[in-house]
């Protein structure tokens, strides 16, 4: 039987640029430590800000994080403040406002590498927008394509 | 479960807000006589084939570069030209969506080889402080200069501006930092005017007789979004054959809707032409994205014919 497609929830729906910013032209000392120590392949979530109170990791999708399906699960849901990327070449991740990848989404990107606060924030990706921090859901693997672009590709 | 991902706790917290607010750079888009942004350049998009060659000759200056602080580094895959297609609002090649449908399995197989990277593989079996210094020769060290490019929509995003990536980039781009700035306001200024977009009224008008017409079609759909929410249900227990059958018949009534029987694409494509003329103060970046593009074709072009054929 056929395993429900992450992306059929969310093709067409992708019509902003939603790279999650930075405002401040300064690293975080803890997330460059935290990124150096991740295992390559992997995607990283934090209670804190900086990286700090590890949620999880995962090399795969993950449709909902208040479940006990998947690397993120019960009290995962709506708590992270900070995110690190060291997935592979060509991958973003997409983290989601809602499980089973609705709702509002912003991407991180390999060359990022990380997003150290995630507070005044905003998921612009979807229709509307939503606060980063202490909301997302889900989260899946996409090829960066669906992260840039125009309205009509 | 959850797996081992850090080799060492990480609990420190430095008192360093690195990401602050967000708040929209808001839509500028008033002014009958603004610049075209870009109609105001000379030169076009590129197509998906030359992107492909920038792409394939990235990764072999990559290879270089790792074997170089010696790694081994195997080009990792690009997308193909077919890969590349279907992320718009609304389909608009019938030919593509008779045999991709939405794309879904082209984009699944995608995402599965690049998981499947044998770069991650090789580098996780790398001793520690190996496996370190291949990451931080493949990526660059967050801890060192780090370039940053303030956002269309507020904010900014930086990499590190030392890395094999940085350095291929530099190699076909010509300027590494130019290209960072430049790329991510280019490829990121559709926020600042979608909203405006789908709320004209020209594209109301062509959006319901798109809607009227997949209705007549037996496919009773406010607008295309709206069909990609509805696919999970459609296919959700069926084979991947079914469920791509399911996919193609819609794909192709949306993009016969969109080109043929309306104006929806070419109504869009005149709206969205309009509204990011107005965006005139992102103007010079995408003049250089594109102008920096065109020269990476071209360097792409004398890097992959000198690169030796392969033996087998």
């Amino acid at each position: 039987m056929r395993k429900t497609s992450v992306l059929l929830a969310t093709l067409g729906l992708a019509v902003a640029g939603a790279l999650l910013p930075i405002t401040s032209a300064q690293a975080s000392a803890a997330c460059d430590t935290a990124w150096n120590a991740a295992t390559p392949g992997r995607f990283g979530a934090f209670e804190d800000i900086n990286c700090a109170g590890v949620l999880g990791s995962d090399a795969d999708n993950d449709p909902n994080w208040a479940d006990s399906v998947g690397s993120f699960q019960g009290s995962d849901n709506d708590k992270a403040s900070s995110l690190l990327h060291k997935g592979n070449s060509g991958l973003a991740v997409r983290v989601w406002s809602d499980a089973n990848y609705r709702g509002n989404f912003g991407c991180v990107t390999k060359g990022e590498k990380y997003v150290s606060d995630l507070h005044d924030n905003y998921l612009t990706g979807g229709t509307g927008s939503y606060r980063a921090w202490d909301s997302i859901s889900s989260h899946e693997w996409v090829s960066e394509a669906y992260c840039y672009g125009a309205f009509l590709s | 479960m959850k797996r081992a991902f850090f080799d060492t706790c990480v609990a420190a917290v430095v008192a360093v807000a690195v990401v602050g607010c967000t708040t929209a750079a808001g839509s500028e888009m008033s002014g009958a006589d603004a610049a075209d942004v870009d109609a105001a350049t000379t030169e076009r998009a590129l197509t998906d084939a030359e992107q492909m060659l920038v792409d394939e000759a990235r990764e072999l200056l990559i290879e270089d570069c790792m074997a170089a602080e010696g790694f081994r580094y195997l080009p990792v895959p690009v997308a193909s030209v077919e890969e590349r297609q279907g992320f718009g609002y609304v389909l608009d090649d019938v030919g593509w969506a008779r045999e991709h449908g939405y794309g879904t399995e082209l984009q699944e197989r995608l995402v599965a080889i690049l998981q499947d990277d044998p770069n991650t593989a090789y580098a996780n079996a790398l001793p520690k402080a190996e496996r370190l210094r291949y990451s931080k020769a493949l990526d660059g060290d967050a801890s060192a200069e780090m370039l940053t490019a303030e956002l269309p929509m507020g904010g900014a995003i930086q990499t590190p501006s030392d890395s094999c990536v940085a350095h291929a980039k530099g190699e076909l781009y010509g300027d590494f930092a130019a290209w960072f700035q430049a790329e991510k306001v280019a490829t990121n200024l559709v926020g600042l005017y979608a909203d405006d977009l789908v709320a004209d009224e020209r594209f109301e008008t062509a959006l319901a007789a798109w809607s009227e017409c997949m209705r007549e079609r037996g496919h009773d759909y406010p607008d295309p979004p709206a069909i990609r929410e509805d696919l999970p249900r459609l296919t959700d227990g069926l084979s991947d054959e079914k469920a791509l059958d399911v996919e193609q018949e819609l794909a192709v009534a949306e993009a016969i809707c969109a080109t043929r029987e309306t104006s929806i694409v070419s109504t869009t494509r005149d709206l969205e032409s309009e509204y990011r003329g107005r965006l005139r103060q992102y103007r010079d970046d995408v003049i250089t994205y594109q102008r920096l593009q065109h020269a990476a074709v071209e360097h792409a072009r004398e890097i992959l014919a000198a690169e030796p054929a392969p033996s087998n």
